[in-house]
């Protein structure tokens, strides 16, 4: 078994590449635990995958993609599927989907179901990416043994024979300690917990989201963005103290939107515009009444020509513009989203909204 | 090159309505709608903003600066206007009004973009021919620094015309941030000059973050520095005493300094300008000046900041002046129906 660290990430990339080829086996890191991976269109490559595991009663495997497009050609995502991809992968969480029998059969549970999970490891998905394929996902343990977090795990609780059959060991060190992936059956008519991991799945779509950093209020603001629909102009009315990140919405509103340019506070110049190219051309507003003495001065500075199908819009200070966003929400003339960002701590934020 | 060029420019970019009138490089006059009393109709509350005070305000501002100036239609050669950056709808006043005294009075127009006019302000003489640089010539790359309410840049000029963009804010501008603490502390709007003063009787005492100190690129950052402020002051038992407004004061102002600071250094260090030129309202800071000289000197370099104050909020001589610039190069705007606002406008 070679060992490599993660420091040499290229050279790292290429044996592991070689390795799965071969049909040999790589254990990886991921954000969970330690994973055992083999080609899984390899049939020889996963036959070494189950002697490693050992007796586990013909429990199902899964498989770990670098993306949704990927597990499209190896499983039916339908709209259950659909909405957990786009809330928590990559993530802790394994899909179970209909399979699409691409992959080794012994891989799949009974009724031809198979779960995909895409690892929020960045090195890990670059080399599904570079394979192509799919490889196994499963934690680097026999059947029955510790969870693995690092190599010394996995060498203290395997028996040298099973050793040999691992080829290479991708050293990403001590892993902080998290439970298993959270995995959830999509093929049936509500989505089913079969495992409960750090990711919890209610089944209702939640409006309240926890951010810890300034990445995730983007993150946050993305997903938002995602889930609406509709042709009309989208006014995003941002509610938040002083600090608590409406900025940085913002700016995650420009990453959905794929607006190149950086997208700054508006409070000097009260309306910042940015063309953007998504589907069709659109403008993005930024607006903030912030300097404002009355809210109603952004009708003066031609609020009602941006409201143009396809045009996005974000309302900083809220509370001068409100009466106006809500005329013009029960005129139809906009679909409004509200959103919430309210401090918790120094870096957490709760963000929640309604339309 | 013709000598003696007499230029009309007028600045509508955000808040104030500005109009001056400058023969070459020296500012003949340089008025601000804010600061006058106009005698009725136009007297009475100055309103804070809003497109219709730039439409009711921007004749009689370019007759006060052709007053003042003493110079009359005939004399002038050359129309000069910001296209950016701003507040779209205020720009377009000013646009709209040199279309309309271009099919008046047939003058030449120059575009003027009004970043590159706060970095030549320092370029700026007064009547007599007096300004930072009459004594000293310009000698390149030069490195200016910009800081005001909506910018926060770093850029270095290899000549007049010939700008790199070396960095900027990722967020708020540093002028921003003195005027939300301004308000975290109940100090009014805008707040920033308010700090300023503040600080000069307070000691630093409190412990506030760096923002970007570490980072490897030439951007600012200030809504980090804001945060960190909101959540010291509410660790601070209340009723806060005069001392502590002044003290609290000084210890933003040391922080956002010290931003400004570590990229203006890192900036010499990389470009290795000959000269340094700070442009920009927040440069009213002394404490900010009196850093950017203490930087300066470590290389032996000088620092050059505008003759007058008035040049260093937004105005309308800057535009003339850079305008002038402008004309030695020709770069004039031939289609003037084209003419259009870009409120995204910077350097490169």
């Amino acid at each position: 078994m070679k060992i490599i660290g993660l420091k040499k990430n290229e050279k790292a990339i290429k044996v592991a590449l070689a390795v799965l080829k071969k049909g040999g086996l790589v254990i990886y890191p991921t954000e969970t635990c330690y994973g055992i991976g083999g080609d899984a269109t390899n049939l020889k490559a996963i036959r070494k995958v189950l002697e490693f595991k050992g007796n586990r009663g013909g429990k199902p495997i899964s498989i770990a993609v670098s993306d949704k497009k990927m597990a499209e050609k190896y499983v039916v995502i339908n709209k259950t599927a659909d909405n957990l991809y786009q809330e928590f992968l990559p993530g802790p969480l394994t899909v179970v989907s209909k399979s699409k029998g691409k992959t080794v059969r012994i891989l799949e549970a009974g009724k031809g179901s198979l779960g995909i999970r895409i690892p929020e490891y960045p090195l890990v998905i670059e080399i599904i990416k570079e394979f192509g394929k799919p490889i196994t996902s499963t934690s680097a343990n026999t059947s029955g043994k510790k969870t693995p977090y690092c190599l010394k795990d996995v060498l203290k609780y395997t028996s040298k024979k099973r050793l040999e059959l691992i080829n290479l060991f991708l050293d990403g060190g001590r892993l902080p300690f998290h439970l298993p992936s959270t995995v959830v059956d999509t093929t049936l008519n509500e989505p089913a917990i079969l495992r409960r991991g750090e990711i919890r799945i209610s089944k209702t779509k939640s409006n309240s989201f926890i951010s810890n950093s300034e990445t995730e209020t983007k993150k946050i603001a993305r997903k938002i963005f995602e889930r609406q629909k509709g042709k009309k102009p989208i006014i995003f009315a941002l509610q938040g103290e002083l600090g608590s990140g409406k900025t940085q919405f913002a700016k995650g509103l420009g990453q959905a939107l794929k607006i190149k340019d950086n997208i700054v506070s508006p409070t000097f110049t009260i309306i910042r515009e940015y063309p953007f190219n998504l589907h069709k051309s659109g403008m993005f507003y930024h607006l903030d009444t912030w300097r404002l003495e009355k809210g109603e001065e952004l009708l003066d500075l031609g609020l009602e020509n941006m409201l143009k199908p396809g045009n996005i819009i974000a309302v900083e200070w809220l509370q001068k513009i409100k009466p106006v966003l809500e005329k013009i929400q029960r005129a139809k003339k906009a679909q409004v989203v509200w959103v919430d960002i309210e401090h918790v701590s120094e870096t957490r934020r709760n963000i929640s909204y309604k339309e | 090159m013709k000598k003696d060029f007499i230029i009309l420019a007028i600045d509508t970019s955000c808040d104030d309505t500005c109009a001056a009138v400058v023969r070459d490089d020296r500012v003949l006059s340089n008025v601000i709608a804010s600061q006058i009393e106009f005698h009725k109709p136009y007297g009475g509350v100055y309103p804070m903003l809003a497109k219709r005070k730039h439409q009711e305000f921007i004749e009689p501002t370019i007759n006060e600066a052709l007053r003042r100036a003493q110079v009359s239609w005939k004399e002038i050669d050359i129309l000069a206007v910001t296209i950016g950056p701003g507040l779209a709808p205020a720009l377009e006043v000013g646009i709209a009004e040199i279309k309309k005294l271009v099919k008046q009075y047939k003058k030449p127009v120059i575009a003027v973009n009004h970043m590159e006019a706060h970095l030549l302000s320092s370029f700026a003489c007064n009547s007599q021919g007096q300004g930072a640089f009459s004594k000293i010539k310009p000698c390149f790359p030069i490195l200016g620094l910009l800081v005001s309410g909506g910018h926060t840049q770093l850029v270095l000029m290899t000549d007049f015309g010939k700008y790199q963009l070396l960095g900027e804010t990722l967020d708020d501008a540093a002028g921003e941030a003195f005027d939300k603490v301004a308000k975290m502390l109940d100090l009014g709007y805008p707040g920033g000059p308010i700090i300023s003063e503040l600080a000069k009787k307070g000691k630093p005492k409190y412990k506030l973050p760096i923002p970007m100190a570490g980072s490897k690129d030439l951007n600012f950052s200030f809504s980090g520095l804001k945060t960190a402020c909101l959540y010291k002051l509410k660790e601070l038992p209340k009723p806060w005493d005069e001392q502590f407004y002044c003290d609290f004061a000084a210890s933003f102002e040391k922080a956002a300094v010290e931003a400004l600071m570590i990229k203006l250094k890192k900036a010499i260090m990389i470009h290795q300008p000959k000269q340094i030129v700070l442009g920009g309202g927040v440069i009213n800071n002394l404490k900010l000046r009196k850093e950017a000289r203490k930087t300066a000197r470590q290389f032996n370099l000088e620092v050059f900041i505008p003759y007058d104050e008035k040049l260093f909020t937004d105005n309308a001589a800057m535009i003339g002046v850079c305008a002038w610039h402008q004309a030695q190069r020709k770069d004039f705007f031939k289609k003037v129906d084209l003419l259009d606002r870009k409120p995204n406008l910077n350097f490169n």
